[in-house]
């Protein structure tokens, strides 16, 4: 086989000595904080994305509904919750979603987990209120407790719905069919990009040879996030001109047309009816 | 640098539920040229992150040169020694070139290992030399075609002179011009006693450069390990593991079942 000429003196210099950690030279990761957070950052929305296509694609009561029926039903429940002026009320709807992820098998730490940061977001914002006098606790508790019931039932339908039934769903319902489309395509791109915002941290993480080398450089640091946001603009930029021209060589004019999908059953009626009728007492109450 | 520069024992790998590598164990020797062959989605990609120490393993056990590399030992001391001795580089270059020029990129690595800076401007001089892409230093990476990136992206790894260079699916988007250098640079890399270790399923390179092939099949195990003339001859072996395929086509009355890939035959009638 061929070979490569002009190789430099010091390439073919071999080490002689293997890595240990008795003698290692450098200390800590290499790894800069924000380096490292972007990394667990993509990984954890990367699983989950998976605990929710794990959890919809088991069998139960919300997963076995149409997903056209399953988004209007959790909706009108959450509108209900955000109108609601009765604490009984709020307490009802919040036993309804405990039911509904126990009936559709979705483990509770993971509800919780998802809740979880819109919980301790609001309690923050609102700590204040718990100062004031008796009536300014029950609104803060209140509150809370609102913001919850709809993060959770929220959480509930992306727990319990794939993404392609969610979009399927959409369609379905008086939502403008392009804004779905567009909805679709940003969601299918958005993890693509993700994928290369994660190969890029890792390209860098994997040339950082000591922390103390790029500390002697913040600017180098800052041209790298400088120039990986050009990177995925170009690319974004790039993709959506070539996703355009691959839509338009298939016939697309302007108007997205799609199957109609599967109908309505009985349990979806069923489901259907049971959510308007709590959306109804909320207004009622 | 002689010995055993990898050991892996019993290694998996999940991303929350998903497995995406199954109780891998292997060795692999300085000087080797290993391939790691599989499907799409095999985990050969993981398992490449892993040997980087990029990715930790969810079980199991990796070492190189006898060192357990782990998040912990990475970050108690490894490190700098690890990343000198183990060079990767990316299937896609945009990803791995950050820097406004090819000079600047090719010299970051070198300036990370405090090397002074006439002697780190030496080395990417040698390098663009040796590469043949001199003519490049002072462009924006992104301004170049896929070949050029994909150079600067090797001469950007191969300026620590890593002992050890991990590829991933090193031949993807080349033209047949680039593949040829590539091939002629692992040649050279070869002759150098470095170890190589890349995922491809670019069986030509396979044949053509390792001394040793891992199949990862489907299931995210390792199907097989030896020899490459060994598993290259192993037909049913690539069938399975989703690395050829089979084609049944018609001349005249002569039926022709042949696998796709570099070796493929006519020779196999019905």
């Amino acid at each position: 086989m061929a070979q490569i000429t002009g190789i430099p003196p010091w390439f073919k210099e071999a080490r002689d000595k293997p890595c240990s950690t008795r003698d290692a030279r450098g200390k800590g990761d290499g790894t800069e904080p924000f380096l490292a957070k972007t990394l667990s950052n993509i990984a954890s929305a990367a699983a989950r994305l998976l605990d929710s296509e794990e959890c919809a694609g088991r069998p139960g009561l919300l997963q076995g509904l149409n997903p056209a029926s399953r988004i209007a039903g959790i909706c009108s429940v959450i509108m209900g919750a955000a109108i609601t002026k009765n604490p009984a009320m709020l307490g009802g709807i919040i036993l309804l979603t405990a039911v509904l992820a126990f009936a559709s098998r979705v483990p509770p730490a993971v509800l919780v987990k998802r809740v979880m940061p819109a919980f301790a977001f609001t309690a923050v914002i609102i700590a204040p209120v718990f100062f004031m006098a008796n009536a300014g606790f029950k609104a803060g508790v209140f509150i809370i407790a609102r913001v919850t019931a709809m993060t959770a039932l929220t959480a509930l339908l992306a727990l319990t719905t794939r993404q392609t039934d969610l979009f399927r769903g959409l369609r379905r319902l008086p939502v403008p069919q392009f804004f779905v489309t567009a909805l679709f395509m940003t969601f299918r791109y958005i993890f693509i990009l993700l994928k290369m915002a994660e190969d890029a941290a890792f390209a860098k993480k994997s040339r950082l040879i000591s922390r103390a080398g790029l500390r002697q450089s913040q600017s180098q640091n800052q041209r790298w996030f400088a120039s990986r946001v050009a990177l995925f603009l170009k690319k974004s930029l790039d993709m959506a001109e070539d996703v355009m021209g691959a839509m338009a060589s298939r016939g697309f004019t302007g108007q997205v047309k799609t199957f109609d999908g599967e109908g309505l059953r009985q349990r979806d009626y069923i489901w259907l009816f049971a959510a308007f009728f709590v959306f109804f007492l909320s207004v009622g109450f | 640098m002689a010995g055993q520069v990898y050991k892996l024992e019993g290694v998996g790998y999940s991303y929350g539920t998903y497995s995406a590598l199954k109780n891998i164990s292997f060795t692999v020797n300085a000087g080797e040229s290993l391939a790691i062959l599989g499907a799409n989605g095999s985990g050969k990609s993981s398992l490449l992150k892993i040997l980087d120490g990029l990715q930790f393993a969810s079980v199991g056990r990796v070492e190189f040169f006898g060192e357990r590399i782990t998040e912990e030992t990475l970050k108690h001391g490894l490190l700098r020694c690890f990343r000198e001795r183990v060079g990767f580089v990316f299937p896609e270059p945009d990803v791995q070139l950050f820097c406004p020029t090819v000079f600047e990129e090719v010299a970051f690595g070198p300036l990370q290992l405090d090397i002074p800076a006439a002697e780190a401007r030496k080395r990417v001089a040698d390098l663009l030399e040796m590469l043949g892409i001199s003519a490049l230093k002072e462009r924006a990476p992104h301004t170049l075609s896929s070949g050029e990136k994909k150079k600067v992206a090797i001469a950007s790894v191969l300026a620590v002179n890593p002992d050890v260079l991990l590829l991933d699916e090193p031949t993807n988007g080349l033209d047949p011009r680039t593949q040829v250098w590539l091939f002629e640079l692992l040649g050279s890399l070869k002759a150098l006693k470095k170890t190589v270790i890349m995922a491809t399923h670019d069986l030509s390179l396979v044949q053509d450069f390792a001394d040793r092939a891992i199949v990862l099949d489907e299931s995210h195990t390792a199907a097989a390990d030896g020899s490459c003339a060994a598993i290259l001859r192993d037909k049913d072996l690539l069938l399975r593991a989703n690395i050829i395929h089979e084609h049944t086509h018609r001349h005249g009355d002569v039926i022709h079942i042949h696998s796709h890939g570099p070796f493929a035959t006519h020779d196999e009638h019905e």
